[in-house]
């Protein structure tokens, strides 16, 4: 049950940022720099989801205010 | 093999000993049956054996030449003759036979417990699986392998089963509990109580609006879908921790690597618990539960939020700059962690540039670009990063403003380099960071020679440093 709504959030943050980060185009480096992390860990938190909620709305209000 | 197919192969395996040994007491057991048969019918006796002769010379071959007679004389309609009678007592008198009829009982006791052992194979329950793994003829390895794997498997069901249970449990309580509270039309609430409840309340008010006042910004005009987002988060993971769920796929709200995330959302939950609280302060058909409810609720989440900002504000302390001292992380053999050789020459300048960067005092991390921090929840230190166009640098903050350095790396390999060395190397890293407090001589002679060494690998020939 929570799995499943928070897959549910997650997906739909997911298409938010990624939408954000083409409008803005901003490269993967520059955004997992500012997320503390490599680019590589950032792939792979988007390919599927984390224990750690937090990074996803972090990165999605990074992206906002880019 | 995978360890669930094994289990299962040795489960068919048994099962099939086990039947195989079913089938055969059966078969005995209904031998003795016909054997010990009333023989006032004669024929029908007779006949019975002469059905069942082929199971019978399984078990008895020798009394293959007595049922020949029987049958010659059966087929040739003269049972009465002395020869049957003999033959039959033979039959009876068998050494074999006669322990068989003797043990009948003993073969349907055996019957009943093979027949409980083959239903227990299908036992559901982990320790009867786990106990027939110990006993069966396999390697310790693979009883590991198994064991380990059925363990797993019940911890999966047994969630589920648990979170059913209580599901069904909670509901039983709520029927009894509604039964014991019928239909209360008014009720007057007790005035005293609930004095006490508003006097609570307003004497943390003040510290409740301070702290919402101070981290108001994280909040405040953000981007409306993102302000839902936290809160769909929040509602989301607290419902999963007032299951008691076992589930432990997501981190709870104060574990969060991102803390502004974690302040974020208890500021929108103190604002909406407080206005609801006030609500029911001043509503005249209230009920205590519900305020001391929201009272609860407030008191928590202030209480976290405390130790949150104690947690935020220690990472912008407020140093003096006295001293811009750098030190370098260095192994056994006074190398550093890092090769300066494998950089090109503009990298190499840009490592000098982040070397002078820290002897201005010059912090990435203080001018709020807030992650310029590794993010590991399994670093032991702080470790934070600076960076000059595409080159970086990750360092430890000691006291007095003292720097030290771990190493150099690209954009893209600073955070995985830096962590695989804080986790490979936190004792060097320890003792390097008491070797600069303790200002040891021997330690700070190997620096300075390091640090000229440094100096000269980065300088390129013909180039001016700013």
């Amino acid at each position: 049950m929570i799995n499943e709504k928070l897959d549910n959030l997650f997906f739909n943050i997911k298409n938010d940022c990624m939408t954000l980060i083409k409008e803005k185009d901003i490269s993967l480096e520059e955004i997992s720099f500012a997320l503390g992390i490599s680019s590589r860990e950032f792939i792979s938190n988007f390919q599927a989801r984390i224990k750690d909620f937090s990074f996803y709305l972090e990165t999605y209000r990074i992206l906002i205010e880019w | 093999m995978e360890p669930k197919e094994k289990y299962e192969q040795l489960i068919e395996e048994q099962s099939q000993k086990l039947k195989r040994e079913l089938d055969n007491y059966r078969v005995m057991i209904k031998s003795t049956e016909i054997l010990s048969m009333s023989k006032n019918d004669l024929r029908k006796y007779i006949s019975n054996i002469l059905e069942n002769q082929k199971v019978l010379l399984l078990l008895f071959p020798q009394l293959t030449s007595s049922l020949q007679i029987i049958k010659f004389f059966w087929e040739n309609n003269a049972i009465e003759i002395e020869q049957v009678t003999i033959a039959l007592n033979n039959l009876l008198t068998d050494e074999t036979v006669k322990d068989c009829l003797a043990n009948k009982e003993k073969y349907q006791l055996q019957v009943k417990k093979l027949e409980l052992e083959i239903k227990e194979l299908d036992e559901k329950s982990l320790t009867a699986k786990a106990s027939f793994i110990l006993k069966a003829n396999i390697t310790d390895e693979e009883k590991i392998s198994i064991l380990k794997e059925l363990a797993y498997e019940s911890c999966k069901n047994a969630t589920i089963k648990e979170k059913q249970k209580n599901i069904d449990e909670q509901k039983k309580e709520l029927k009894e509990i509604e039964t014991l509270f019928p239909e209360e039309t008014t009720v007057k609430v007790n005035q005293e109580e609930l004095n006490k409840l508003k006097e609570e309340y307003l004497k943390i008010k003040d510290s409740i609006e301070n702290i919402i006042s101070k981290y108001y910004y994280l909040i405040n005009g953000k981007d409306e879908k993102y302000i839902n987002y936290n809160r769909e988060m929040a509602r989301t993971i607290k419902a999963q921790e007032s299951q008691n769920n076992l589930n432990l796929s997501t981190l709870g709200i104060d574990e969060f690597q991102y803390k502004d995330i974690s302040m974020t959302v208890l500021i929108l939950d103190m604002l909406e618990t407080k206005q609801e609280l006030e609500l029911q302060l001043n509503n005249p058909n209230i009920t205590l539960e519900d305020i001391s409810d929201y009272l609860n609720m407030l008191k928590e989440d202030y209480d976290k939020a405390l130790s949150l900002d104690a947690i935020l504000t220690k990472e912008n302390p407020d140093e003096e700059k006295t001293t811009n001292e750098i030190y370098f992380l260095l192994d056994e053999s006074n190398s550093p962690l890092f090769d300066i050789d494998k950089f090109s020459k503009e990298e190499k300048k840009r490592s000098l540039s982040l070397v002078e960067k820290f002897e201005k005092g010059v912090h990435d991390h203080e001018k709020g670009k807030k992650h310029t921090k590794l993010q590991s929840r399994r670093n032991l230190f702080d470790i934070y990063v600076n960076k000059s166009s595409n080159m970086c640098v990750s360092y430890i903050r000691a006291k007095d403003n003292k720097v030290l350095i771990l190493t150099f790396a690209h954009l893209n390999d600073i955070y995985d380099d830096s962590n695989s060395i804080a986790q490979n190397y936190s004792s060097l890293i320890e003792n390097t960071l008491k070797n600069i407090e303790n200002n040891n001589n021997f330690f700070l002679e190997q620096q300075q020679e390091f640090t000229e060494q440094f100096k000269v690998m980065v300088a390129v020939k013909g180039d001016e440093h700013k």
